[in-house]
């Protein structure tokens, strides 16, 4: 049987979304979303591999040579840039950081917020410098990286109460702070583009598990949008990715642009597929509980389920619906791809 | 004292106020029954849980979210603010069905589900230790000690920092093995509660109640057994 390249199945489906190709692989294309877990393949604490960007490198290569995945997603931390922008972070020793003080707790600060310089503030170098690495020690899988979206900073500054009260009773200030994280996540995002690495934006707080569905239409949808827009202007085709539920914006997901759309088990797959087609690559949704579960028949399931709900002409990539758990022991997430490769077959 | 029908008609502004989550309308109309002679638990009871009992509703048929929910909960304790010194005057305070402690674990910030199952257990006539986000093991300990509650609820939504529940629970039931656990979190399902040896968790906000009063059951069921 031939033998394909992660980098021949991704483009596969990009083809099969975007053209009237319909160029024959040998199964779907698919990885899990792994960051934090794969600080325990070289014996790594996670606040090691979140504050060390080579170790973050060794890490990631140390993932795709154990599970050898499709895409190569750079899953770092969501708090990036706004560590950048002045938020305190601490790091748990085997955990992901958390926001001790967010900058915006004083939201009158906004007016003298300055954005951030991706190529000198914060941990922003390390998370490049990272990407430049990978990408030249990985090369049969497309090495993506994924950064903080405006609501996700927005949230991160602000707090998610502070935020979603902000939004209610004073959308004026919502907007002006959004038009900020906007520009920095275009500007992140550019920095990621200079080194061939076209961003795809987290947007984990953005769904209905969180959010009304109307206010993501009225408050965030314009931002992305724009952000989309703006890279489209260049050539490149950006991804997004919301966690949670989100069938009800499943549309306006794709109505941003996005050339890839990343959504989590609790969304429905069949309804995205129909979304999705011909205008955006689908992305997900296997729930990450199941790398942690002893249960191999029900992640088979879940696998064999998704597959069905995307036709293989729909250019679908089976993944992960958010970040594996950290603590996921590595042969269960191994299953992920073996699983893949049993049941995945085109 | 206001008549029956003046009653009627503040406790339907005071409960149409809350459900749209309009905050000032809900201290005006809880002044308004106070001043009126308003009983103040009927007030609390069929003003604003009745309220809150419809708003559970509305999300859960998803025509309302969090940020309606938080707006509602915000409401809600302006309007207990103006209510409690009234209850406490009448000489009237219902004993607490029962009395939880709840957090969110160490590692972790996310607290929103925590605050709306601390308002849904407020509302219920709960009594409720908040210990807050980001809360060391041992708070866990010191605090169902300190209170004697019946229930502790234990919250997280990121899967590396729900890995510290299982030592929790585990010298909490050492210490009292009366005491019930549950469980909160979108990462939490029926299969950890078990491994973890929890006795329940909840899916949202409006089932906690409902569970914790079911195992307030069994354990009062056990202690007569």
């Amino acid at each position: 049987m031939e033998s394909y390249t992660g980098r021949q199945r991704v483009s596969a489906a990009f083809k099969k979304t975007f053209t009237d190709q319909d160029p024959k692989i040998d199964r779907v294309p698919a990885y899990p979303f792994t960051g934090q877990c794969n600080a325990q393949l070289i014996g790594a604490t996670i606040r090691e591999i979140l504050q060390d960007p080579g170790l973050f490198v060794k890490a990631q290569v140390a993932g795709y040579e154990r599970y050898k995945p499709d895409i190569v997603l750079m899953q770092w931390d969501l708090l990036t840039e706004v560590e950048a922008l002045g938020n305190e972070l601490r790091f748990p020793e085997n955990g992901l950081c958390i926001s001790t003080k967010a900058a915006l707790e004083d939201k009158g600060k906004l007016s003298s917020l300055e954005l951030a310089d991706p190529t000198k503030d914060g941990r922003m170098p390390g998370y490049l410098e990272a990407i430049k690495e990978t990408k030249k020690i990985i090369t049969d899988a497309p090495v993506s990286p994924i950064v903080a979206g405006p609501w996700t900073i927005a949230i991160g500054l602000r707090g998610a109460s502070e935020l979603i009260r902000d939004a209610m009773k004073d959308p004026a200030y919502v907007h002006e702070l959004l038009e900020f994280t906007t520009q920095m996540s275009i500007r992140f995002g550019e920095a990621l583009l200079d080194i061939k690495a076209a961003p795809n934006y987290s947007e984990a707080p953005a769904s209905c598990s969180l959010i009304s569905p109307d206010m993501y239409r009225t408050v965030i949808f314009p931002h992305h949008k724009r952000i989309v827009d703006h890279f489209a202007e260049k050539k490149a085709g950006v991804g997004l990715h919301i966690c949670g539920y989100a069938d009800p914006i499943l549309e306006d997901m794709v109505n941003t642009g996005a050339n890839n759309i990343s959504i989590d088990a609790p969304s429905d797959l069949a309804k995205a597929v129909e979304a999705t087609r011909g205008k955006a690559v689908l992305i997900g949704n296997v729930d990450t509980f199941l790398f942690l579960s002893d249960d191999k028949e029900a992640m088979k399931q879940a696998i064999k389920g998704c597959v069905d709900a995307a036709p293989q002409d729909s250019g679908y990539i089976l993944a992960s619906g958010c970040e594996v758990p950290g603590i996921a022991p590595p042969e269960k997430i191994a299953w992920f791809m073996e699983l893949v490769n049993e049941v995945g077959r085109y | 004292m206001a008549s029956d029908e003046r009653t009627q008609e503040i406790l339907k502004e005071l409960r149409e106020a809350l459900i749209r989550y309009d905050e000032d309308g809900v201290v005006e109309w809880t002044k308004t029954a106070i001043d009126e002679g308003v009983d103040p638990f009927a007030a609390a009871l069929e003003g604003l849980a009745d309220a809150m009992i419809e708003v559970g509703e509305l999300y859960n048929k998803r025509k309302y979210f969090v940020p309606e929910l938080l707006l509602c909960s915000d409401a809600l304790y302006a309007g207990l603010e103006i209510l409690r010194p009234a209850i406490k005057a009448s000489g009237r305070e219902s004993e607490a069905k029962g009395s939880i402690v709840l957090g969110v674990v160490e590692g972790d910030v996310h607290d929103i589900g925590k605050n709306l199952i601390k308002m849904m257990f407020d509302v219920a006539g709960w009594t409720v230790y908040d210990l807050g986000k980001d809360v060391p093991l041992e708070k866990f300990l010191e605090e169902q000690l300190r209170t004697d509650s019946d229930i502790v609820g234990l919250s997280a939504l990121m899967t590396t920092s729900m890995i510290v529940m299982p030592e929790i629970i585990k010298k909490l039931k050492e210490r009292n093995p009366n005491v019930r656990i549950m469980l909160g979190g979108a990462p939490i399902n029926q299969e950890l509660v078990e491994k973890y040896g929890a006795d329940g968790f909840a899916t949202n906000a409006g089932n906690a109640v409902d569970e914790a009063m079911n195992l307030l059951k069994m354990l009062k069921k056990e202690e007569t057994k």
